[in-house]
């Protein structure tokens, strides 16, 4: 023994104190707050499909809570905290139902089309040279999964005219009498009449046939140009499904500018399209397709909470606002400290943070103060008449706990 | 085995001196950069607070909180990691070269004790790597007592974070391949290490047994061991094809790793065996 | 019995040894002469499986070396193989330490034969106690066969005259020695086989006795013939 200490020491100092820490961290994490849905009235059930998104307020990391779960990375074993707090659930679904369809694909939720026939996935692929700047050799990579058969059939069509574009983003897919609608958004180096410098584009491919049937351009923008605005289009929200809309909203802005132009829709049935005909304050409020109603939504927030003003794709009008009461903030006055230069010392001041998901003809509404810890609220509300289908809180206020919020999902 | 744990001992010993003046350089530089540190930031917030008349609230606002992440990012702290990584990686070379160099040719009793060669080998891996466990298992003690001295010298309402998991949660640099967020991770990245440490006796004896040829091909053995063990996360990097979930990677580094393990000790054995030369 | 077979040995493009044979019996004493770089220690370390040779086979009792011969068989090279730091006694705890063969009662004898002191560290010994020390490290193993690289180079006399009293001891009957030397005086009477070395190659080899009794010549009288000629 007496000669061998240093043999037996070090092992046994060694793993004393590594032992001591890990153990120390698994139990300081294993004790961070759980937080409950303490449900005011309304259906619990609607809350299964909720998931929100935040981060810690005195730890690092993100972390989500569902209806029975609250998750920090933090704890996580690190192949989940490598992959992330945000994948979108339904990613996470189909991850676990398709593992090996969604090998090595993206994580977004518009590359994929799901039906109770199809599972579809669309990547664009494209070649870089070295040393150069654009992409070349632009193709649909087309992935289908068919459920009954589970086969899986993949093809890719070239796009035309490619040698036009220096880069091509998907905006969204979806899936029509076996015919496959790839929406894309195309960038051109060399604006020409023909090639707007930027354009909204649709591919209409036949899956049985794996081939282009044709392609069209529906929107066009006009870039960088003396003559012109410098415009940008953005896809409106409503996308956080995999089954798409029968309509696409694009709102068109300045660079740099908060107000919203105009508001194109697409009809993807019958390609055509409408600018949507409301006051621009409207326009650049947040804005979100039902694909089940075919409505677009667009609220602001209100002193008494929010204000959603429905608008009728089919009909192209819109309808009554609604009125969604959130409780009101708990703070009067913006905080800041004495001083003698002002500039140095003014605090951010708590804002209120809204989430708004819309969800089979319901609205979802997080409401939370942040950085404050202040209870965060959940309203559903059902679109169609404003009734309060449920109405919620997290305790924000524990001790050694607190966290803001950032997004929600609903499943 | 006997021989063998006599054999890992034996080396420990002959690094101990080293090894003692390596902590003793770590716990004192440290524990002067903790003073240091802590005092400067109070030092410059009692001055700014002053100058500025600001409340404590507002000068953490504008200025920052304290934690022990601010000592971390100081040479103070950094400074004695990198000198005792830098000693253990030097004294991976000297491990073995000493043995050959010097009047007192010690590597023919090496190479002559009744045991098997392969045993000196591992002697000598397992020492260097209990003395990195025992540095790393020293700097985590370290943390603790430095953090009671920063609570000594920063009154608590500065400080951001007061437990040490709550700053290892925060650890977002390179401290993390240090300090493993998880013992699973610490089994990985240390594991990883010790096929590092394996590869790198492996180069030396190939160039122990064929000197200048052999310094080629150590170097090609290192390149072709990390070309092997890089080349799942290489060829999706480099493709853009992400075909393997994460979890699935890390089986395929572990089955990797495990093969560069067998195939160094293989390919030490053999040459221990049948081309070493004193 | 000890049996090198035709042993070639490189070093780069050199050939050093060029198909070396020999063979050197238990219970004997076997010199190896050559010039300086005429490859004796090269043969030496080969036995020991401590430098690989390049063609040939080398056997102990019939059997090629691995780790469980290393308890019957001791090497002595011509520099002390513990380390510096380390006391006499505390040189022989390791050798006791591992060695199975160690006898510590003979280890004590030749500590007493050399009047050496053990708690004197090995870096602080003069050449010939480091001599000393080296060769009682190996001799008081219980082994078969001992062999030494040049015991005698650089040492002064009286150490020198103490170390080849140990080869008429007993510490050495019944072993197989192997010894290389290119001072021949201090033992000629002492070795029963000699083989010559020169280019690589064994040019001569005879038994001592018979060379003094048939042809009437001594080791000296015969390396004068081999090499001068």
């Amino acid at each position: 023994m007496g000669r061998f200490w240093k043999l037996i020491l070090i092992p046994f100092v060694v793993m004393i104190c590594i032992g001591a820490f890990y153990l120390q961290r698994a139990i300081a994490n294993g004790q961070l707050p759980d937080y409950d849905w303490d449900t005011q009235s309304g259906d619990e059930q609607l809350l299964e499909n909720v998931t929100i998104y935040g981060h810690p307020i005195d730890q690092t990391g993100a972390m989500k809570i569902t209806k029975n779960d609250t998750i920090y990375q933090n704890e996580l074993f690190f192949i989940e905290r490598m992959n992330g707090l945000t994948t979108h659930p339904i990613i996470e679904d189909l991850i676990e139902d398709h593992r090996n369809f969604m090998r090595g694909k993206s994580k977004e939720l518009n590359h994929f089309y799901e039906d109770e026939e199809l599972l579809v996935s669309v990547e664009i692929e494209s070649n870089r040279e070295l040393n150069q700047v654009r992409e070349t050799d632009f193709r649909l990579a087309v992935e289908v999964f068919r459920k009954d058969t589970k086969e899986v059939n993949s093809f890719s069509v070239n796009i035309p005219n490619e040698d036009a574009y220096n880069y091509i983003s998907l905006l969204d897919i979806r899936v029509e009498n076996g015919n496959l609608f790839v929406i894309t958004n195309n960038d051109t180096m060399e604006p020409t009449s023909d090639h707007p410098s930027n354009e909204t584009r649709v591919y209409r491919l036949n899956i049985a046939g794996e081939k282009l049937i044709s392609e069209e351009r529906l929107l066009s923008f006009v870039g960088y140009d003396n003559n012109h605005p410098n415009e940008v289009a953005s896809l409106l929200g409503g996308a956080e499904e995999i089954y798409s809309n029968e309509y696409m909203a694009v709102s068109v802005r300045e660079v740099n500018e908060e107000e919203v132009n105009k508001l194109i829709v697409v009809n993807l049935k019958t390609e055509e399209q409408f600018r949507v005909d409301l006051p621009k304050d409207t326009l650049s409020q947040e804005a979100w397709i039902d694909k089940q109603s075919n409505m677009l939504y667009f609220w602001k927030s209100t002193e008494g909470g929010l204000e959603i003003t429905p608008y009728d794709l089919s009909k192209q009008a819109v309808q009554n606002t609604i009125e969604v009461k959130l409780p009101e903030s708990t703070f009067t006055e913006p905080r800041s400290f004495d001083g003698k230069n002002p500039g140095s010392n003014a605090i951010q001041e708590p804002y209120r943070m809204n989430v708004i998901r819309i969800h089979e003809g319901n609205a979802y509404v997080l409401s939370g103060q942040n950085p404050d810890k202040t209870d965060v609220y959940l309203h559903v509300v059902r679109l169609s008449d404003g009734e309060v289908l449920y109405k919620g809180k997290l305790d924000n206020r524990q001790k050694d706990g607190g966290f803001e919020i950032y997004n929600m999902t609903i499943r | 085995m006997k021989s063998y744990l006599k054999l890992t001992n034996f080396e420990i010993d002959r690094f101990f001196k080293i090894y003692l003046v390596l902590i003793a350089i770590t716990v004192t530089v440290q524990i002067i950069g903790t003073i240091i540190v802590a005092n400067d930031y109070m030092n410059r917030a009692s001055r700014i607070m002053n100058e500025e008349s600001l409340q404590t609230s507002a000068f953490i606002h504008n200025y920052g909180y304290f934690s022990l992440l601010n000592l971390m990012d100081s040479l103070w702290f950094f400074g004695p990691i990198a000198f005792c990584v830098a000693g253990l990686i030097f004294y991976t070379f000297f491990i073995w070269y000493r043995d050959w160099y010097g009047k007192n040719t010690f590597i023919y009793r090496l190479l002559m004790l009744p045991t098997s060669r392969l045993n000196v080998f591992f002697a000598k891996a397992t020492a260097i790597f209990l003395m990195v466990l025992g540095l790393i298992a020293l700097q985590l003690v370290l943390l603790y007592i430095e953090e009671l001295i920063v609570e000594l010298i920063v009154p608590l309402e500065f400080i951001q974070f007061t437990s040490i998991p709550q700053i290892m949660n925060a650890i977002n640099s390179a401290y993390v391949v240090l300090f493993p967020k998880t013992f699973i991770e610490f089994i990985l990245i240390y594991g990883t290490g010790l096929i590092a440490v394996f590869t790198l006796f492996t180069a030396i004896l190939l160039e122990r047994s064929y000197r200048w040829k052999g310094v080629l091909m150590g170097a090609g053995y290192c390149i072709v061991a990390s070309g092997i063990f890089l080349s799942p996360v290489l060829i999706s990097e480099l493709s853009g094809n992400y075909y393997l979930y994460i979890g699935e990677i890390i089986i395929l580094e572990v089955a990797l790793g495990c093969i560069i393990i067998a195939s160094s000790i293989w390919l030490s054995r053999f040459l221990l065996n049948k081309k070493i030369t004193v | 019995m000890i049996e090198v077979h035709n042993i070639i040995k490189k070093f780069g493009r050199k050939q050093v040894l060029k198909g070396v044979n020999f063979t050197a019996k238990k219970g004997e004493i076997t010199c190896l002469i050559g010039i300086n770089g005429v490859g004796k220690t090269t043969i030496m370390n080969a036995i020991m499986a401590l430098t690989p040779i390049n063609k040939g086979s080398i056997q102990i009792d019939g059997k090629a070396i691995k780790k469980d011969t290393f308890d019957r068989i001791t090497f002595i090279p011509d520099a002390i193989t513990v380390l510096p730091h380390m006391t006499i006694e505390e040189s022989m705890q390791f050798m006791r330490d591992y060695y199975k063969s160690w006898n510590d009662q003979r280890a004590l004898e030749l500590l007493s034969f050399f009047k050496l002191n053990p708690d004197e560290k090995i870096a602080s010994l003069s050449k010939g106690n480091t001599a000393k020390v080296n060769l009682l490290l190996g001799l008081a193993l219980d082994v078969d066969y001992v062999l030494m690289d040049e015991p005698f180079s650089g040492i002064d006399m009286f150490s020198r005259e103490q170390i080849a009293n140990v080869f008429t001891s007993h510490l050495i009957e019944d072993r197989g020695v192997i010894i290389t030397t290119h001072e021949i005086n201090d033992i000629e009477h002492l070795i029963d086989k000699v083989i010559l070395l020169d280019d690589g190659v064994v040019i001569k080899q005879f038994n001592t006795e018979e060379m003094r009794e048939v042809e009437g010549k001594s080791v000296v009288d015969v390396m004068r013939e081999v090499y001068q000629s």
